[in-house]
């Protein structure tokens, strides 16, 4: 991937560790409207260091990049980048968490301390798409500098609680029209809950996008009493108590692999 | 297609508004009919000076196995002919084929309310689809354009049945139905059309323009969209290693089965996806209302039926 030239705008401190950059792209532009950058060279130095990118301007090449200085070892990267000029590289990999569907009216994200990161790019995007959001942040989040920020972007339409509960986020979620899509990051048991009230509400796999992290619980579909329930070696059902053979049928929808009775 | 018709005898004609009569089919043999859901149609094969005409229409009646079929025609002056022949010359006690009812026009599961929005006859399928739902109890409403309250077919059965459900339009009042009113729906809110293709374009678009899910748009065409010139082109056929000429007018689907090439179909009118093909070379001039934009776009099928070449020729897979 070609190193791509950039002139430093602006910069500020927004988190306690994370910098929020605006650059102009010096004459090819990075290629997504959400993005990560994988290596920053300057001054011959190079770096490997995770970098978020958002474009705020197409004509303009104007890009907000959003860097956590905690996740690097060096300190010269943090004592003096950056300067005016460097060079970003992409990570062409990367799956921003939410990416806008053509017809968005709303977006209601919910994330954790862990994924705050990856959703401050997706919140200047969604505002210059002026698409409305609402965040809901799980977990006190310790950083007091970044809750500033947040309040800042969106005043009042993020809401912080100590967790989810299910009977709060269903509340949430029924309340909803057509146009709304959710975006649910976090660690993987917590978004697939998330998942399961969400398409328990009425949302479509269409309006509905995760991204979780760490290892991901392989749920089972019960076809006698309906219920979904962790996979456990020799199935039975907690519920109605039926022998199951784990089927590798994926329901997509239910997130969870089809059980089916185990005939003897 | 192949399957052995079924023999049905006409048993009641009544008329539900000045230009469209309902008909209620039954078993002429012993045998009792098959069982359908909400959504359904029949094609009727109509013999009339030695041709056959293939109409088809919804079935209006409650869904499940209730042994007859009940289905509503609109007389249709310049049809070609099949409305006017059920309306003049069809009698209590005769007898007709019907194909097995097939279903394009499905009820969602996991729509948590239906909004079904009809033009005119396009009431049809909504007959059975909201009889189903009033049985399971489920929320859904039905918003329902019309000339007049006296061209409105099964204007008094809606009153006396979904009262509660019915919003009728009528363009005399200068009452016009609008697109606006799938606005600020809750989430799982299924849409569904029937009528003339410009309403069921119009109403697609904006129900898309405010967010609703492709799997949330259902729509059932009546006929073929008249979407231009039908000019000639050439298709190979790769498998069969065979070139065929589509000659202006006709139809890639009519010509691969007037060359006894057996390959599926159904609606015959670009919306239901039956009849749908690969394309390994040659530029695609998508006709039908079934693959989305995105799909027109990206994807290597197209539906025999109504599409047509855009190059001098296309290959297809058979
Ligand atoms: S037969 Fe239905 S789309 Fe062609």
């Amino acid at each position: 991937m070609e190193e791509k030239k950039c002139e430093l705008l602006r910069k500020e401190k927004i988190g306690h560790h994370i910098h929020k950059l605006e650059v102009k792209m010096d004459d090819a532009v990075l290629s997504k409207d959400c993005g990560k950058i994988r290596t920053i060279k300057w001054e011959g130095h190079v770096f490997e260091h995770p970098i978020l990118y958002v474009r705020i301007s197409k004509r303009r090449k104007k890009y907000y990049l959003f860097l956590d200085e905690s996740k690097s070892e060096c300190s010269l990267l943090r004592d003096r980048f950056p300067c005016s000029n460097f060079y970003l590289q992409e990570d062409e990999e990367y799956v921003p968490a939410y990416v806008p569907r053509n017809n968005d009216q709303k977006v209601i994200s919910f994330i954790d301390e862990q994924s705050l990161f990856d959703t401050l790019p997706v919140i200047d995007l969604l505002l210059s798409k002026n698409i409305e959001q609402q965040i809901y942040a799980a977990g006190s989040l310790s950083d007091n500098k970044i809750k500033q920020y947040l309040n800042r972007q969106l005043q009042e339409n993020v809401t912080y609680m100590t967790s989810f509960t299910s009977t709060h986020i269903s509340s949430i979620l029924s309340g909803q029209f057509i146009g709304t899509s959710l975006s649910i990051t976090g660690t993987w048991p917590v978004v697939q809950e998330l998942k399961k009230l969400a398409v328990s509400q009425g949302f479509t796999e269409e309006e509905i996008q995760c991204k979780g992290v760490g290892p991901k619980q392989k749920k089972v579909f019960c076809v006698k009493c309906y219920s979904i329930n962790e996979l456990k070696e020799d199935m039975n059902c907690p519920d109605c108590h039926a022998d199951l053979d784990v089927s590798d049928h994926f329901s997509r929808r239910l997130e969870a692999y089809l059980g089916y009775i185990e005939i003897e | 297609m192949t399957a052995q018709p079924l023999k049905v005898m006409v048993k009641d004609i009544k008329r539900e508004s000045p230009f469209v009569k309902s008909f209620t089919l039954i078993p002429a043999g012993s045998k009792p009919l098959p069982g359908f859901s909400g959504g359904s149609h029949i094609t009727t094969y109509l013999r009339h000076n030695d041709q056959t005409m293939e109409r088809h229409y919804s079935l209006t009646n409650t869904p499940g196995r209730p042994g007859y079929y009940k289905i509503a025609v609109k007389r249709e002056e310049n049809s070609k002919g099949g409305s006017i022949y059920f309306h003049e010359s069809v009698q209590v006690g005769d007898q007709l084929d019907i194909s097995y009812p097939k279903n394009n026009f499905l009820l969602s599961f996991q729509g948590s309310r239906h909004i079904f929005i009809a033009a005119g006859i396009g009431i049809t399928p909504f007959m059975a689809m909201m009889k189903e739902l009033k049985k399971q109890d489920k929320s859904f409403e039905l918003h329902y354009a019309a000339k007049s309250k006296e061209a409105c077919a099964f204007y008094n059965t809606l009153l006396s049945h979904f009262k509660k459900e019915t919003h009728f339009y009528f363009s005399k009042e200068n009452n016009r139905m609008n697109p606006e009113l799938m606005k600020n729906q809750p989430i799982g809110t299924h849409v569904y059309f029937c009528g003339p293709e410009a309403m069921i374009k119009e109403y697609a678009n904006t129900a898309a323009s405010y967010g609703y899910p492709e799997a949330n748009i259902h729509f059932e065409l009546f006929s073929a969209p008249d979407t231009g010139p039908k000019h000639a082109f050439q298709v190979y056929l790769k498998r069969s290693n065979m070139w065929l000429e589509v000659p202006e007018g006709e139809s890639l689907l009519d010509t691969l089965l007037a060359h006894e090439i057996d390959v599926p179909y159904s609606c015959k009118i670009g919306g239901c996806g039956s009849c749908q093909q690969f394309v390994s070379k040659g530029e695609i001039d998508h006709r039908d209302l079934f693959l989305t934009e995105t799909e027109k776009r990206s994807t290597d099928v197209m539906m025999t039926c109504v599409s047509r070449a855009n190059s001098p020729s296309i290959e297809l897979d058979i």
